[in-house]
């Protein structure tokens, strides 16, 4: 069937009909990528603002946390400092059991007559075998101190650098004891 | 690459071809666009304006020649379209004729614009531009020939108020082809006795088709109102060799236009079938 329609009018050159249909992919694809970016671009910026928020929660968390590990470190070292203070204690009532004997032995040696006036055991802190002896005892003189080293030695200390020093009423003696299985 | 060809590529406007590009229909040309359609008969001129929808949204009319008439309307019809492209109806200052063992050749039509002598021989007249119609079953055509200063006259003048001829077309013969072409398309009416009348405002081309055979055309153009002599004068040969079975098929611009209100009564006694529609030419020039 003939087109009923017909053009009289003096014909433009080059006159265009139009791009083939096929390339309107271009375009196409050009909407497509630009609605893909921007849904992407919310996508990623709604991610970044969860992101966000969950930083935050868990630096809020993190702070929280490390304000409670220094309330327990704190504890710690309270509970630290007390254990290292208990054994101390337990270390020196340890370091002074074997010294009690020697307290006991010279007491027990003691004659009516004579007193202990003063009593100190010093270990040495850097030879701890080693036990520095003061005695003062008022009344008995020399036999007293003999009496008094004879209970000593019984618990087999020996005696090392005695000196005894010998007042109107009282004797002085320094010895430093030291336990024969040493 | 300009600014405006990636914009074109992007509203798929690129994709559309364009607006004075023959070889499409106006539909496929302002697709949801605006545009106007102009009729310029002899000293009258009548317009329609077409909505983005395709359909006719305003029509007008006015006395004058069409450089007086576009020196009035012609901003109104810029506005009513989007780039001042204007379909134009050409109905004056032409011709129809009946002719045979024309060319048929592939690609005529372009053949036609290009180097017309090619396809009317000793018939072509460098004075004229032609239009034509073939009989898709006989070696009849219809050939149309209009004055080539016309043409150039009329594109000169839109030019001159920046308006741009995005066709220039014969009304009545598009009309008449368009007729022609739907009664043989259909069985039934195809093989009848007919005298096929079309009317363009003082224009008449009148064609008796027998058993599928175009055996006679008469055209005239620039009918006065009222001159009922031409008319009588025209279909008379038509009437005479009528038999009682010819109806007569008639088409005119418009519904109850020129023609059925004033001269019907010529064909007599003949079963007339008025296929006219609403806005008839411009309806059919917005969709073809």
């Amino acid at each position: 069937m003939n087109d009923p329609i017909h053009d009289l009018k003096t014909e433009r050159q080059n006159v265009s009909a139009g791009l083939p249909p096929a390339y309107k992919l271009v375009p196409a694809a050009f909407y497509l990528v630009a609605a893909a970016s921007a849904f992407l671009s919310l996508y990623f910026y709604l991610g970044k603002k969860t992101y966000q928020a969950t930083e935050a929660e868990m630096r809020d968390r993190i702070s929280a946390a490390q304000a409670e590990e220094s309330t327990l470190v704190a504890s710690q070292q309270a509970i630290v400092d007390e254990s290292k203070q208990a054994e101390a204690y337990a270390k020196w009532l340890e370091g002074s059991h074997p010294l009690q004997p020697v307290a006991v032995a010279v007491g027990r040696s003691m004659s009516k007559d004579s007193t202990v006036a003063a009593l100190t055991l010093n270990r040495n802190p850097e030879i701890p075998a080693h036990t520095f002896l003061q005695l003062k005892i008022d009344g008995g003189g020399s036999g007293q101190i003999e009496t008094t080293l004879d209970a000593i030695y019984a618990l087999d200390y020996q005696t090392y650098s005695a000196q005894q020093v010998k007042g109107e009423k009282s004797t002085d003696f320094q010895a430093t004891l030291i336990h024969s299985a040493n | 690459m300009e600014f405006k060809d990636i914009k074109d590529v992007l509203t798929f406007a690129a994709f559309r071809p364009e607006p004075d590009n023959p070889r499409f229909t106006w539909q496929q040309r302002f697709p949801k666009r605006k545009s106007v359609l102009v009729n310029i008969s002899r000293g009258r001129c009548s317009w329609a304006t077409i909505n983005r929808k395709g359909h006719v949204e305003d029509t007008g009319e006015a006395d004058g020649e069409f450089v007086e008439v576009a020196a009035q309307m012609g901003d109104s019809w810029r506005a009513a379209t989007e780039d001042g492209w204007i379909g134009i109806s050409l109905n004056q200052r032409f011709i129809i004729g009946l002719e045979h063992n024309l060319s048929r050749k592939k690609g005529w039509q372009e053949e036609l614009r290009l180097n017309p002598k090619s396809i009317l021989g000793t018939k072509y007249d460098r004075t004229k531009r032609y239009a034509i119609h073939h009989n898709p079953e006989t070696s009849a055509s219809l050939v149309m020939a209009c004055d080539d200063s016309m043409v150039k006259a009329i594109e000169e003048a839109m030019r001159s108020h920046n308006l741009r001829p995005g066709r220039i077309c014969s009304g009545l013969f598009a009309t008449t082809a368009h007729l022609l072409n739907r009664i043989a398309a259909d069985g039934a009416l195809k093989n009848q006795d007919l005298v096929v009348a079309t009317w363009l405002d003082g224009s008449l081309c009148v064609v008796r088709q027998k058993g599928g055979q175009w055996q006679d055309l008469r055209c005239r153009s620039g009918i006065n109102a009222g001159d009922d002599a031409t008319v009588s004068q025209m279909i008379r040969p038509f009437l005479d060799k009528a038999e009682p079975s010819t109806r007569v098929l008639l088409m005119e611009d418009r519904k109850s236009g020129g023609f059925s209100s004033s001269y019907l009564k010529h064909f007599g006694n003949l079963h007339v079938t008025d296929a006219t529609e609403e806005h008839n030419l411009w309806n059919f020039l917005a969709r073809h």
